[in-house]
């Protein structure tokens, strides 16, 4: 798996928020006493999951995913951490992907309670814990009022898994780290530092060289680079880039991401258009 | 009789007619101008300052205050008080705006932020060695140089004969100490933070390796300022309000918005003595 990031959009209104909101650390609630009767709700969740696998997504199937892990969910006994974490992730990649605000929004509320559930089973388990942040950070992104408490979550879920070190979707953690470095305000308030997001996104780089989306953001680094330093080798470095990885001829999609990396041209395309 | 039931009952209707109005308010511009804070725009702050507005309306009657405008430069925010169309009544303003302004505007201060609880503000130079003298002629980074009076007539005064320091704008100091610490070609010689961002600086692991060095007397944070008098009965009022922001569960969380708890009365002392800086030529 790969994908996830937009995020950080709501970094830029942390300056005077208008009001300060926690995201939730709910969990699912307590449902010993619904009876199974002919459901089989760990055969539901395995085929939610391949729901998901199957590529290229498209939105159709992961909201059939997405509905699958709920009704799976609704059971104690399908409420494993490796299907909770599976089912955040399709929640996120909803949250990502759909452009109905109002459904990215249910699906990140939903997808958090499932990540604070899988938490609950495993605390600091990697996938759960990647997922905890990226679900945070839209929920940040869709209502601002909650922008200052997703950013402490990002913080807290990333620097866990960068500090063991552990890599998940190529490079995810610097990577989501890095590009909410990127956009968000410098301190006092906030923790925006165009040279710590762009050493975090070098560092995506290391772990996942060829990974697309770790080039859009860094070339977003290297564009920021050459306007705020004056250097405008930096804006050739990344025009060269979203050639390379995204744009051109060459260009390929990662086996399975037709769907996310058509999302990501488009950003590639945007960036360029902002950065004439 | 039944002409008098008849008569008492128009009274009677007439009556709950006025009853049921409610009583005129009173309106009053509010503006904000914070020096040096890139996202102090009516876009990405707006929000908050409505919602400081909705507070004022409530807790003081038959007030009606309204947002004009929330800027980041000067020169935008002389803009707004000069609009006769819309008349400012209160603004929170940076002390600099204030100090030079406060005449042309009669403007009377009323009240001053606490950024995070503290009372005044107190600047700092960090820098790779530690600089106990005014750097003179040094590039010292700052997010204020939208109002160069504000930098060199109170924050780091030049002694007599020395060479001006070279302000340059940055609007992330954190990068710009970055900058020293790496080394990088254009670097500027020092940081100019203020006392939150010190505290920053402190926990960082790199940032911490900068020395601080030379400090600013302790001077005036944001000060709430009334223009020409348009308050009127509702200044007490508004003093009253803004002192108290942090008694009550919405003040609190407006104050933590507008990242100070309340806004008590300033101190005079500290502003008769900046203003004595200003007048001096």
């Amino acid at each position: 798996m790969g994908l996830i990031v937009a995020l950080a959009a709501f970094a830029a209104l942390l300056v005077f928020p208008a009001a300060c909101k926690q995201v939730s650390t709910e969990t699912l609630h307590n449902n010993a006493n619904k009876e199974e009767t002919d459901v089989k709700p760990a055969e539901i969740a395995l085929d939610a999951t391949a729901a998901f696998d199957e590529t290229p997504r498209t939105l159709e199937r992961v909201r059939i995913s997405s509905s699958m892990f709920a009704r799976a969910l609704e059971y104690e006994s399908a409420r494993s951490y490796e299907t909770l974490w599976k089912a955040a992730r399709t929640e996120a990649w909803i949250a990502e992907y759909s452009t109905d605000n109002v459904e990215r929004e249910r699906h990140a509320n939903r997808g958090i309670t499932y990540a604070n559930t899988a938490l609950k089973l495993k605390e600091g388990a990697a996938e759960a814990t990647f997922f905890h942040g990226v679900l945070a950070g839209f929920i940040g992104d869709l209502d601002h009022d909650y922008g200052l408490d997703a950013v402490s979550n990002i913080e807290a879920d990333m620097k866990l898994l960068m500090d063991s070190d552990t890599d998940f979707a190529n490079g995810g953690p610097w990577r989501v780290f890095g590009v909410l470095q990127l956009r968000a305000p410098g301190p006092p308030v906030s923790i925006g530092s165009l040279r710590n997001g762009k050493k975090n996104l070098e560092k995506a780089l290391e772990k996942a060289p060829d990974w697309p989306e770790n080039h859009l953001y860094m070339a977003e680094a290297e564009l920021m680079w050459a306007s705020e330093k004056d250097k405008p080798e930096f804006k050739d470095q990344a025009r060269e880039r979203l050639e390379k990885y995204l744009l051109g001829a060459d260009a390929r999609a990662p086996a399975g991401y037709e769907t996310e990396f058509a999302v990501w041209q488009e950003k590639a395309r945007a960036l360029l258009e902002a950065n004439k | 009789m039944k002409r008098m039931v008849a008569a008492i009952a128009l009274l009677m209707l007439a009556l709950t007619g006025i009853a049921g109005q409610d009583a005129p308010k009173s309106e009053y511009g509010l503006v904000v101008y914070k020096l040096g804070e890139k996202y102090a725009t009516d876009k990405q702050a707006g929000e908050t300052i409505d919602s400081l507005a909705d507070y004022l309306d409530k807790n003081i009657a038959g007030s009606d205050f309204k947002r004009i405008g929330v800027r980041n430069k000067p020169d935008d925010a002389l803009k707004l008080f000069q609009d006769e169309k819309n008349p400012v009544a209160v603004a929170i303003v940076s002390p600099g705006f204030y100090f030079k302004n406060k005449t042309d505007l009669k403007f009377t201060v009323l009240a001053e932020a606490q950024r995070g609880g503290k009372d005044g503000e107190q600047f700092t130079l960090v820098g790779r060695k530690e600089m106990k003298e005014y750097p003179a002629g040094k590039k010292v980074a700052t997010t204020m140089t939208a109002d160069l009076d504000w930098l060199n007539k109170a924050v780091l005064r030049a002694p007599d004969g020395a060479k001006p320091i070279d302000w340059v704008q940055y609007d992330n100091l954190a990068d710009a100490g970055y900058e020293i610490i790496d080394e990088e070609d254009g670097a500027p010689d020092f940081v100019l933070v203020d006392r939150a961002t010190l505290d920053v600086f402190g926990k960082d692991p790199d940032l911490k390796s900068l020395k601080s060095g030379l400090q600013s007397d302790l001077l005036p944070q944001d000060l709430v300022v009334e223009v020409d008098a348009r308050l009127g009965d509702k200044r007490a009022d508004l003093k009253k309000v803004l002192g108290a922001l942090d008694q009550n569960e919405a003040g609190k969380k407006l104050g933590e918005n507008l990242q100070s708890p309340k806004f008590p009365a300033a101190d005079d002392a500290r502003l008769e003595k900046v203003a004595k800086w200003y007048d001096t030529k």
